[in-house]
């Protein structure tokens, strides 16, 4: 049986794109909680910051999907990742059935 | 995986071709790759002519080079641009937009093509404003109708085990709204607290319940505003995200191409509510061509992730040439 080559570098799978994903939208919202306490403070009220927040949280959601998405495929592809081609489906659930079709 | 293996097909490296094991799956996925590129490929009298033959199964690659750049994320609703080069000059003849699926022939086949968050507003005529729809959002719907009742339904008490007794639901205090619209959209529960718990209880106790509850109102969401969809702006929507968009599906060892054509997103009209979890739409002129838009919960049913599903039926959809 032929030996598989162990992986040197990180994987980038979709745990390694979710934890950077998760971990930029934390600082994110973080963020946005102290921008919008200075500006209730600052203007007493006067903004709708639920709103603000909606606005912001929207245009920049994909942006840090994005980046960290691009980011992971940087890695090349290696020879054997062409099995993935021939890999059988098994589908018993809508959820899995959808992951199923999406090449990624 | 399969996606950056996609950047080789149209000339993988000599020693993959070469390798012992993998070589000849490589060969067979390349020369499909190639074959299906002329199905998209600049309409010159050469590819052209290979556009014919691949039709025949002939092998007969495109002309031009090919370059394909992976895209990704909420920011593209597509995965990859394909751009065709001229192969003396290297200069860029054309880009097409790709849609890479697995396991499909057709668009038809798929349980999905398009997906919608369900704080998309589809009910009102401005999309580009789903702070005040008229209508409320389905998440915005469930939060003030429905999940004070989930709550309620788990006390905290097993029925089968009168020692088993854990915090009731309703003790958790309840994010506001706006706090609740922003957070339920996300795939994991990580920091917040609220949907955590929902999490972790979900299976714990009264598990049919809470899904019977969920089912009842996403029925009563759409039986309430399902007929008043905005067509206009889901054709809208659609034409904007579909329109040259070309399918690459790979099923049973051989590349398929699809796309979908402007006269199957045009003239769609409210049909019917099925399954009362589904809105389908139909087209007046072609009315083979059915649009299903099922609304479900993607990570946790009634907790995270509220979004539309969309597929679509072509009813006597011809077969596809193999």
């Amino acid at each position: 049986m032929e030996q598989q080559p162990q992986p040197t570098t990180p994987k980038s799978g979709r745990s390694t794109k979710a934890a950077a994903t998760h971990l930029t939208l934390q600082v994110r919202d973080n963020l946005l909680d102290i921008i919008m306490r200075v500006i209730t403070r600052e203007y007493n009220n006067a903004v709708d910051t639920d709103r603000l927040r909606t606005i912001i949280v929207a245009e920049t959601d994909p942006l840090i999907t994005v980046t960290t998405t691009q980011q992971s495929q940087h890695q090349p592809p290696r020879v054997q990742d062409i099995g993935a081609f021939f890999k059988k489906c098994q589908v018993t659930k809508t959820t899995q059935q959808t992951r199923c079709v999406n090449l990624c | 995986m399969r996606e950056p293996v996609l950047t080789l097909l149209s000339s993988p490296p000599t020693e993959f071709l070469a390798n012992e094991t993998y070589g000849a799956q490589w060969k067979q996925v390349s020369d499909e790759w190639n074959k299906v590129m002329t199905k998209i490929a600049p309409q010159t009298a050469d590819t052209a002519d290979t556009a014919d033959t691949a039709d025949n199964n002939n092998t007969t690659t495109t002309h031009h080079k090919i370059k394909v750049d992976l895209k990704a994320g909420r920011l593209f609703n597509y995965d990859a641009d394909i751009t065709f080069l001229d192969e003396e000059t290297g200069a860029t003849v054309t880009k097409q937009k790709a849609e890479f699926k697995y396991n499909a022939a057709r668009i038809n086949e798929l349980p999905q093509f398009l997906s919608l968050q369900a704080r998309y507003s589809l009910f009102t005529a401005s999309p580009a404003s789903p702070a005040s729809p008229a209508i409320p959002t389905y998440d915005e719907f469930y939060y003030t109708n429905y999940l004070p009742k989930y709550i309620a339904i788990d006390t905290g008490r097993n029925p089968n085990d009168p020692n088993d007794i854990q915090l009731a639901l309703a003790e958790l205090p309840k994010p506001p709204l706006a706090e609740y619209i922003n957070a339920v959209t996300k795939t994991s529960t990580e920091g917040l607290p609220f949907f955590a718990q929902l999490k972790e209880r979900e299976e714990l106790l009264f598990k049919k319940e809470k899904s019977a509850l969920v089912d009842e109102s996403i029925a009563q969401y759409l039986a309430l505003y399902g007929s008043q969809i905005d067509v206009n702006a889901f054709t809208a929507k659609l034409v904007a995200d579909q329109t040259d968009k070309h399918y690459i599906l790979w099923k049973n060892g051989k590349f398929h191409y699809d796309t979908i054509t402007q006269e199957e997103m045009s003239d769609l009209q409210f049909h019917s509510i099925k399954n009362g979890n589904a809105i389908v739409l139909q087209s007046a002129t072609k009315p083979s061509i059915e649009y299903h838009l099922l609304l479900r919960w993607r990570n946790h049913k009634g907790i995270l992730n509220p979004a539309w599903q969309i597929s679509m039926r072509r009813i006597r959809a011809t077969p596809v040439a193999q």
